[in-house]
């Protein structure tokens, strides 16, 4: 293309728009429309400094130092870009002018504001980064998404690919907050974190050194029993809960009438009831079913045994057994309903060729649906596996320290348990004091097990959508 | 059910006192075999949500022969040939009357896991499962329990009479879903004709096939003459033409006529199918419905 004709294009253009920005780079080939566009590269780099300054300023609890220069410099980049765009073609983005009116005044705003807000109706004093902070951010990205629009000049997608600063400035805040507590976490986990804590049991009988008249105890702090307690809740709670709910989720998918709806209604309502309500439920029955504790085979099932050194066997308060059932009748309602929506989802042609081939119920159900909506039941196992290792409102009434081993009818504790107990108590004294240092690794080892579930049934899921479902080659 | 043509001749040459068993050799008619219904629906009625779609349909299916359901869109040949092997009863809203026989067995009494077995069918779009194209043979052999050691066996015949056999001998265990919409449909016909059904239905089956597909899949079709007993719906009246022995014409619900396809197609009784087999319009009832 000649010089001439390019020139002339982009007369054109800014003679033929009212609108102003959208359209002076309708010759995308021509240099100014160009240029016109890279300059737009400042105020996109300054705004994306500006994001990332107010979610630092988000974190902090100081008065901020920097939001005035802040305000300030994405004015003047923005003012530059626009005042550049005036000079090449004559036209002015209103909503350009608009942004940089805004900026001024924030920048104005927060050099009045005073560093510390109190008095008025706010009980307490904030730091004047409560209202920059969020300003910073939001002004950040309005012209972080103008200068992407501009950049982009007039591809069909411009207008929508200028929206992503918006969308993803949210997803930024959660994985920021996120980010903190998992910060935390990780660093108090790692601090107390040691071989021996991960391989001892808690143990409160180990006697001091110094005996005297008054035998003093130092318990060893332990989280074994603890980890392998949350392993065997999940392993118990998941079989207890497994067949029930696939079951219902079959009956329900397959045979629909008038039983299986009131199956959905009754266990809908199960779901919405609160987890502290069936554990404090549960937990006032047994008090009152079980007799004299410890004598009868209900009572050792149920509230749990444990065997002294000197043979003697002591009541819990609660056994894995009874824990992992309760856990089990709270999380079969998940797997139902997954196991449900995944028959659902079977194409009609796949039943109707099992189905014409003479394959009863039984076989179809084995050979093609179950299979095919497996990814599904995989899904609702593994929401219900991270409910099971976060049922504390149901381990609150029954958990123990765990001091004298794991197994179905040992009194049950968890990592959950532990976390809580040494920070809050519920374990005894002993337990709170021997335990604190450790709380927030019992945390990160939660964590962990969280992650290491969900990765495995990723993997799993996408092998099994893979074998099961493959793709109907469409035509 | 009335009486072969052949006993007729029989009877009437009896009477006539001619050396019988001489006359039906010379005249060609003993490699004929017998002509019998394996199955027959009797003025069958079917309404899906109250709205009547079948209205009162007499065909027979004769025995070893491919039987072609024609007749313009809509006017029930799927739902005929479904209510065939019952998955019509699949169908909540679905209300049948009248009979169904297979071999002069009410089917409505059967079993109809029984009856499935025994009358198979071929879809419209092909819908193979997501497993190998071995497991995809043997699904209905393992579903009916047949006997284990001639898999291989029944494997192999079975892709044979589909006209596929070649295509995929080397790759048995491969996902049947990698297969071409064609090879596909072929591998359902096939995984039908591997637990011998006495009737094989086919609805449209080379609907979504390409030329060079459905002349395989015709071939597969004419290699079943005479071993099965195939009920055929198409679209398509040359393929009804080279396909098939018997014809049926539908129109909306009614069967407006049934004979042999060559005669059918030659010289029709009805104006309504000749319209239709001339040029796929039927005006003539349309007509008479605004007549009467
Ligand atoms: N499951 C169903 N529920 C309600 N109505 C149905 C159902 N299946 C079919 N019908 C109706 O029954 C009538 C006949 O349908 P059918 O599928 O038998 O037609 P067809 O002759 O096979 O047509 P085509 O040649 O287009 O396949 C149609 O009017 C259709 O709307
Ligand atoms: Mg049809």
């Amino acid at each position: 293309m000649t010089a001439r004709s390019e020139s002339e294009l982009a007369l054109e253009n800014s003679q033929s728009t009212a609108a102003g920005l959208e359209r002076f780079s309708l010759g995308r080939s021509s240099q100014i429309a160009r240029s016109i566009r890279l300059v737009y590269g400042l105020p996109l780099a300054v705004s994306l400094m500006g994001i990332a300054g107010g979610m630092a300023l988000l974190i902090s609890d100081q008065p901020d130092p920097i939001a005035t220069p802040a305000f300030s410099l994405l004015a003047l980049a923005l003012l530059a870009a626009t005042l550049h765009v005036r000079m090449e073609t004559a036209v002015t983005s209103r909503s350009a002018l608009a942004l940089i009116g805004l900026l001024a005044v924030s920048a104005l705003a927060s050099l009045l504001l005073p560093k510390w807000l109190y008095g008025l109706q706010l009980n307490a004093i904030i730091s004047r980064t409560a209202i920059t902070s969020p300003l910073l951010l939001v002004l950040s990205t309005a012209v972080c998404s103008h200068s992407l629009r501009a950049l982009l000049g007039n591809t069909p997608g411009a207008g929508d690919k200028a929206l992503y600063p918006w969308l993803i400035l949210p997803i930024f805040l959660v994985v920021l907050a996120y980010g903190l507590i998992f910060f935390n976490v990780v660093v108090d986990g790692l601090h107390g974190l040691s071989l021996d804590l991960l391989t001892r049991a808690y143990d409160p009988t180990v006697v001091a050194k110094n005996v005297t008249a008054n035998t003093q105890y130092s318990p060893v702090p332990g989280l074994r029993n603890q980890i392998l307690g949350s392993l065997l809740l999940l392993a118990m709670s998941l079989s207890f809960a497994a067949l029930p709910g696939i079951g219902a989720g079959v009956f329900m998918a397959e045979y629909p009438g008038r039983i299986a709806t009131v199956i959905s209604l009754s266990l809908q309502m199960l779901r919405a009831i609160s987890l502290f309500v069936i554990g404090a439920a549960a937990y006032s029955m047994i008090l009152g079913m079980t007799g004299t504790p410890g004598d009868d085979l209900t009572s050792k099932l149920v509230r749990g045994v444990s065997l002294t050194s000197t043979g003697l066997s002591l009541p819990e308060r609660g056994s894995f057994l009874l824990v992992s059932g309760l856990v089990a009748l709270v999380v079969a309602p998940v797997i139902a309903k997954m196991t449900e929506e995944g028959l659902r989802s079977v194409p009609r042609e796949l039943r109707e060729a099992s189905v014409a081939l003479g394959a009863g119920d039984g076989f179809g159900l084995r050979r093609v649906l179950l299979p095919w909506a497996g990814p599904n039941i995989l899904t609702g196992l593994l929401i219900a596996a991270a409910e099971t290792s976060a049922s504390l409102a149901i381990i609150i009434f029954f958990a123990g320290t765990g001091e004298t081993g794991v197994g179905p009818v040992n009194g049950v504790t968890t990592l959950d348990f532990a976390i809580f107990a040494s920070h809050w108590g519920g374990g005894g004294n002993f337990f709170a004091t021997a335990m604190n240092p450790y709380h927030m690794t019992a945390a990160l080892l939660l964590i962990v097990l969280a992650l290491g579930m969900t990765v495995a049934s990723m993997l799993m899921q996408r092998r099994m959508g893979r074998r099961a479902r493959g793709s109907l080659t469409a035509i | 059910m009335t009486e072969s043509f052949e006993n007729q001749w029989l009877r009437r040459s009896d009477a006539g006192g001619v050396a019988v068993q001489d006359v039906p050799a010379a005249l060609g008619l003993r490699k004929e075999p017998t002509p019998t219904n394996v199955m027959e629906t009797q003025s069958l009625q079917l309404w899906y949500s109250g709205r009547q779609v079948l209205k009162g349909v007499s065909v027979p299916v004769v025995q070893g022969k491919v039987t072609a359901i024609v007749g313009p869109s809509g006017c029930g040949k799927t739902t005929l040939l479904r209510s065939l092997n019952r998955l019509t009863d699949l169908s909540r809203n679905c209300r049948i009357e009248g009979k169904i026989l297979l071999d002069g067995e009410d089917c409505m009494a059967m079993d109809p896991v029984a009856l499935r077995r025994r009358v198979g069918m071929v879809f419209q779009r092909p819908n193979p499962f997501p497993m190998s194209i071995r497991e995809n043979v043997l699904y209905g052999v393992r579903a009916q329990k047949r006997k284990k050691a001639r898999f291989d066996e029944i494997v192999e015949a079975s892709l044979r009479k589909a006209v596929i056999w070649d295509e995929v001998k080397d790759r048995l265990d491969e996902s049947a879903l990698n297969l071409s919409g064609g090879q596909q449909q072929r591998i359902c016909i096939a995984r039908t004709l591997a637990v011998s059904p006495e009737v094989v239905l086919m609805d449209e089956p080379a609907a979504s096939l390409d030329p060079r597909s459905t002349a395989k899949l015709e071939e597969s079709v004419m290699a079943m003459r005479g071993e099965y007993t195939v009920v055929a719906v198409t679209h398509e009246l040359s393929q009804a033409r080279r396909i098939s022995e018997n014809l049926v014409f539908i129109y909306e619900g009614h069967i407006v006529e049934f004979g042999e396809t060559k005669q059918l197609f030659e010289d029709p009784r009805e104006e309504a199918t000749r319209d239709y087999l001339s040029g796929g319009l039927v005006t003539s009832i349309e007509e008479e419905e605004a007549a009467s």
